[in-house]
């Protein structure tokens, strides 16, 4: 009677502002070839694309990019999703926003805000960064408390970090933030370029998993602390992820050129059309795009998808890796145990090569 | 965050954090990172959830509204520590 749903529309807006980002992480999501996209929407038009996602039952926008504060405008779209009755949520980097700009967004009606670190030291984060950065993202942290707004950090994990895991949860401590993600790596965009750079070992993640662990019984006993968040990578776990929580359901992406998309990457996949909130409203662009409409739901599904017990648990895994890693979008995700070519995981676990490529 | 279930005299409140929404599509509440559909009385309960009344009293509540539903003080319990795991209402201090 009580119990969360389902619904059959969608809640979250991912607004990618822009992919211009002034840090060079070798794991971004981001295109690889990201210079070739336009940023083809003004502050009007998100402000459009706010109040049409607000109609049909969007609530909550996470304002993202590359980085959102490279936008000279983020607070003209700040203001319209405010006017849309969005919850907006400010996903940074933490340069170039400086502390004096995010009060003033807090005033403006910004709710919450997750900063990205990459490392726990300023050396060690700096240097993935590819950027000096880490002391600027600890000040707009205690900013964000001292303006009452919600605090996530970030840290996405993998080989060259993975063992400071510890140090990051006692700064996540420390900065008082609200959620902790310890995002493992998902190989996406320049992830992938650099994989075998950035694939932890097994040993890596069984000694991280068991310092969360720790982290969190001592919240049980009743240590204050932040909600922690922390997921095996799929290449390790055997059963895919439910990539968005299926495709086309519950979280729509707008690019920085108008396109709806199910997820960040989707719009690179081949022989899919996706439609721009230039030419089309939200409601269309989301509802009846051919690529919206294609791997939504399960009777897509191929065999061993389209008979699990499981299929409307994870979908199928992530159309994105299944077309990246078997050249086909259409097939189970190879991360799950049960698809004819888990191999291409098992062996990419074992490629190891030193010395990732910035994203650049 | 603390893991263990909440107990009947415990009072909780939405967290400030947190908005309730509702949409002719239904109800949801959102959070920093998320927004969760609520079903069913989920939003009712949330909205009896001042801080000064307890569990106990939520369920009496809803039982007057809903006289005779099975389970509802059991219910009560599951959702209210399920949003409290999600950061959606937070234990308030006694009166």
């Amino acid at each position: 009677m009580t119990t969360t749903d389902s619904p059959n529309t969608p809640l979250n807006l991912i607004a990618e502002l822009t992919y211009r980002c002034p840090l060079q992480c070798p794991y971004c999501s981001n295109p690889i070839n990201f210079r070739e996209y336009r940023e083809a929407l003004s502050a009007a038009d998100w402000s459009r694309v706010f109040h049409e996602a607000a109609e049909i039952g969007v609530v909550h926008v996470g304002l993202t990019g590359g980085e959102p504060s490279t936008r000279q405008d983020l607070e003209e779209i700040l203001d319209a999703a405010v006017d849309a009755d969005l919850y907006p949520h400010l996903v940074t980097a933490g340069v170039p926003l400086d502390p004096d700009r995010l009060a003033d967004l807090a005033a403006r009606g910004l709710r919450s805000v997750q900063v990205s670190i990459q490392d726990a030291s300023a050396a060690g984060s700096d240097r993935i960064a590819g950027t000096k950065s880490f002391e600027q993202k600890m000040r707009l942290c205690a900013k964000t408390r001292e303006l009452g707004m919600a605090l996530t950090l970030n840290c996405v994990l993998h080989r060259e970090n993975l063992a400071n895991i510890g140090n990051v949860i006692d700064l996540a401590h420390r900065l008082e933030a609200d959620r902790l993600e310890l995002a493992n790596t998902q190989y996406h965009g320049w992830a992938l370029e650099n994989r075998a750079a950035l694939m932890p070992t097994r040993e890596q993640l069984a000694e991280a998993s068991a310092i969360v662990r720790v982290a969190q019984g001592a919240q049980r006993e009743g240590q204050a602390g932040p909600a922690m968040l922390f997921v095996l990578p799929d290449y390790f776990s055997d059963r895919p992820k439910p990539c968005m929580g299926g495709w086309g359901r519950l979280a729509m992406v707008v690019d920085p050129t108008g396109r709806v998309l199910p997820c960040h990457e989707a719009g690179e996949l081949p022989d899919l059309e996706f439609w721009n909130v230039q030419s089309h409203s939200v409601e269309e662009a989301w509802r009846d795009a051919p690529g919206m409409r294609a791997y939504r739901g399960t009777d897509w599904m191929p065999a061993p998808c389209q008979t699990c017990p499981d299929r409307e648990v994870d979908f199928g895994g992530c159309r994105c890796q299944a077309f990246r890693l078997l050249g086909d979008a259409s097939l189970t995700d190879p991360a799950c145990g049960l698809s004819p070519h888990h191999d291409v995981i098992e062996m990419a676990r074992d490629q190891v090569v030193d010395g990732f490529v910035p994203r650049r | 965050m603390s893991a263990k279930p909440l107990d009947s005299h415990d009072r909780v409140v939405l967290s400030r954090h947190a908005d309730l929404k509702r949409r002719s599509q239904g109800d949801v509440l959102v959070l920093p990172e998320r927004a969760i559909a609520l079903a069913g009385s989920g939003s009712e309960i949330l909205l009896l959830c001042d801080g000064e009344r307890t569990l106990a009293d939520v369920a009496r509540a809803l039982d007057e509204r809903y006289p005779g539903t099975e389970g509802l003080a059991s219910e009560v319990h599951r959702f209210l520590t399920e949003m409290r795991d999600l950061g959606g209402v937070i234990e308030a201090p006694f009166p």
